[in-house]
């Protein structure tokens, strides 16, 4: 088992950088993910921890190792493919052992091992068959025991639910999470599923265009979002983000539609006049009854039904917002509501940065 | 697409029936011809109903041709020219997939671009190459001198040599290159996923152990398919073999059936020329017959 350490990590394929200067440190036995959108560079970043992509500058290290030479097989590390790269002319068995036959271990030693990888992922009964006669579910757990055999120090995994339906990605999540408690490994696992990143992540890596947004345990990056991206990013549906601008000293914030609400700890005087982004989460907002002081008062446009909660949309000016909300109301599209906000569930964030403003309460 | 276009359905039947006519017509003569003895073949003109002589005269055209000794030459040659192909075909189409060197499109086009050079056009020289396929080393070892080098230091005059004219090696060596092969097995590599080789990588798997343990039995149809092309090909090799050849017991039965053709001051004796023919035909149509099935899979390239 080993600690991983990127330092200053960059990547150029020819002129064009992807990834600009990258720093995470991930501790013995962590689980990390790396979320980010489709292109930000995180399986590019996964992909030079491999060994698979050349690093262009900056510093790799694998335990006390650096790895930035290394081929991938002296790194000690095992990956889980997109689409689990199985071997296709060999059967479950073969592919799960052919690092170790490769390796030339002994008869004997790689069936016991196999036997017992397969066991631990309830493969025992398909080490028989060809990856074309596997389900999904099957291969992927096939996929997983070509990389526990070997007992990595690191397991990387490259958005390995991505190809699984609903259902069976929630349960091979959970399977993923168990087998990680079990087993111990660092891990780090790429995906552009926040639900995915919120569920697994011991900790959260959030990247956004070659560079690192924020890091963190998921119950940070949801309390406190370091920027505009990532409070857009993470959480379903999306924090709403209102323009609004700071009044009396920073103490206050008002906006169009937006009652002046008193900020729990105000921000210095020459904050009086900035321009903001207020930031607040669907859940975090409750519809109270009319006459009754809000935050803000909103148009509803429709209203979705999820069974167990309802969401609501509605317009502020031009702007759209989410209520997610458990009360049944009876509101028809047309209404105006009058929406009200703990708050210390308020997030300010700079109008032309992005970057938080550690003005409103949210830790 | 299912549609009712009996018309259309008629005319095209109609097109295959007399392209099927025009192509068999020539062989079931030959056939006819096989069978018939001796008076009944020169007759003008020729039945078109079968005799019953076929053993008889393929018994001949065996002895006549030296069907023995050129059958082996032909199932060595052709065997040779085929493994030749595949094993160069596709290791330079790893090369060029794999390997991310310099020039490596520049060398892809140089192979490609020998599809205009077919072995007609390059004879001449192809010959004299064969005549010492150590010459063009020896050359550039003149031009940079080391042969001088060398007699200089040992004394000895270098002087490289390795005529491949009436040799096995001779008429196989030559057509081993094929930017057709290498071709095919270059667009079937593209089509397996990057993940297998990452993979393979990941495992601990060298570029050879690659290669052997993981693209060649994908590539099995493939193999399969080009085997078929080749066989044919290195099977009906007539020009080649024939400059290269001098000595009677190098020649191959293409070649062979040359001397069952009847010339001006002999029998006509055509129902063995042509009993010849057919045998000399049989193992190309076999091996397809055998072998269409993964010929049409591996063109096709699916799996299943």
């Amino acid at each position: 088992m080993a600690n991983v350490s990127l330092q200053r990590v960059r990547k150029s394929f020819g002129t064009t950088e992807v990834i600009h200067g990258i720093d995470i440190e991930i501790g013995d036995g962590e689980f990390a993910v790396i979320v980010g959108p489709s292109g930000c560079g995180k399986s590019t970043l996964l992909r030079m921890i491999a060994g698979l992509e050349a690093v262009t500058a900056g510093e790799v290290a694998i335990g006390d190792r650096v790895v930035n030479d290394l081929e991938p097989k002296e790194r000690d590390v095992a990956m889980v493919f997109q689409n689990y790269g199985l071997y296709p002319h060999m059967t479950a068995f073969q592919n799960i052992s052919y690092a170790l036959r490769i390796a030339r271990r002994p008869k004997a030693e790689i069936r016991e091992r196999v036997e017992r990888v397969s066991r631990i992922l309830g493969i025992e009964d398909l080490l028989a068959r060809k990856p074309s006669q596997l389900s999904g579910g099957q291969r992927q757990r096939v996929a997983m025991g070509r990389a526990i055999i070997r007992e990595p120090d690191v397991f990387l995994f490259d958005e390995p639910l991505s190809n699984l339906d609903a259902k069976l990605r929630s349960q091979m999540r959970v399977e993923i999470k168990r087998l990680h408690d079990d087993l111990k490994a660092t891990s780090i696992f790429v995906t552009h599923d926040q639900v995915e990143a919120m569920t697994m992540a011991d900790r959260l890596v959030v990247m956004n265009q070659g560079v690192v947004e924020q890091t963190g345990t998921p119950r940070q990056v949801y309390r406190r979002p370091g920027s505009t991206y990532v409070a857009g990013f993470i959480g379903a549906p999306a924090m709403n983000l209102l323009p609004a601008t700071l009044c009396d000293d920073g103490a206050a914030v008002e906006g169009r539609g937006i009652a002046r609400t008193a900020l729990p700890n105000g921000a210095g005087p020459d904050r009086s006049g900035r321009r903001v982004m207020l930031g607040v989460r669907p859940e975090h907002l409750a519809v109270v009854a009319d006459g009754s002081e809000g935050l803000l008062s909103a148009r509803l446009l429709y209203a979705e039904d999820l069974g167990a909660s309802r969401l609501l949309h509605c317009a502020v000016g031009d702007d759209e917002l989410i209520v997610h909300t458990q009360d049944e109301t009876g509101d028809r599209p047309g209404d105006t509501l009058r929406l009200a906000a703990d708050p210390a569930n308020l997030h300010l964030f700079d109008a032309d940065s992005g970057r938080r403003l550690e003005v409103a309460g949210g830790g | 697409m299912i549609e009712r276009t009996p018309i259309l359905n008629a005319v095209t039947h109609t097109v295959l029936g007399v392209g099927l006519l025009v192509m068999c017509f020539p062989l079931a003569i030959a056939f006819v011809a096989a069978t018939l003895p001796y008076e009944a073949v020169i007759d003008v003109p020729m039945t078109l109903i079968p005799g019953s002589e076929l053993l008889e005269n393929a018994a001949r055209a065996w002895e006549r041709g030296e069907f023995a000794t050129q059958g082996v030459n032909s199932v060595v040659m052709t065997l040779g020219i085929l493994f030749g192909k595949v094993a160069c075909a596709s290791l330079t189409a790893f090369a060029v997939c794999y390997f991310n060197f310099r020039f490596r499109m520049l060398a892809f086009w140089l192979i490609f671009i020998t599809l205009m050079l077919p072995l007609e056009v390059r004879i001449v020289p192809t010959y004299e190459v064969a005549g010492n396929a150590l010459l063009p080393l020896q050359q550039l070892l003149e031009v940079l001198w080391l042969t001088d080098l060398v007699a200089w230091l040992a004394g000895v005059e270098v002087a490289l040599e390795w005529n491949l004219l009436d040799t096995y090696w001779g008429l196989t060596l030559p057509l081993f290159a094929s930017a057709t092969a290498t071709f095919l097995f270059r667009q079937f590599f593209l089509t397996i996923p990057e993940e297998l080789a990452e993979a393979a990588k990941m495992d601990g798997a060298g570029p050879l152990r690659f290669f052997f343990q993981i693209l060649l039995p994908l590539s099995k149809t493939n193999i399969a398919a080009l085997s078929v092309i080749m066989f044919v090909f290195g099977w009906n090799q007539y020009l080649w073999p024939l400059l290269i050849t001098t000595e009677p017991d190098m020649r191959t039965l293409v070649m062979g059936l040359e001397n069952l053709i009847p010339s001006e001051d002999e029998l006509p004796e055509w129902n063995v020329a042509m009993a010849g023919t057919l045998m000399v035909m049989l193992p190309p149509i076999v091996v397809v017959l055998v072998l269409q099935r993964w010929f049409v899979r591996g063109l096709l390239g699916g799996e299943k």
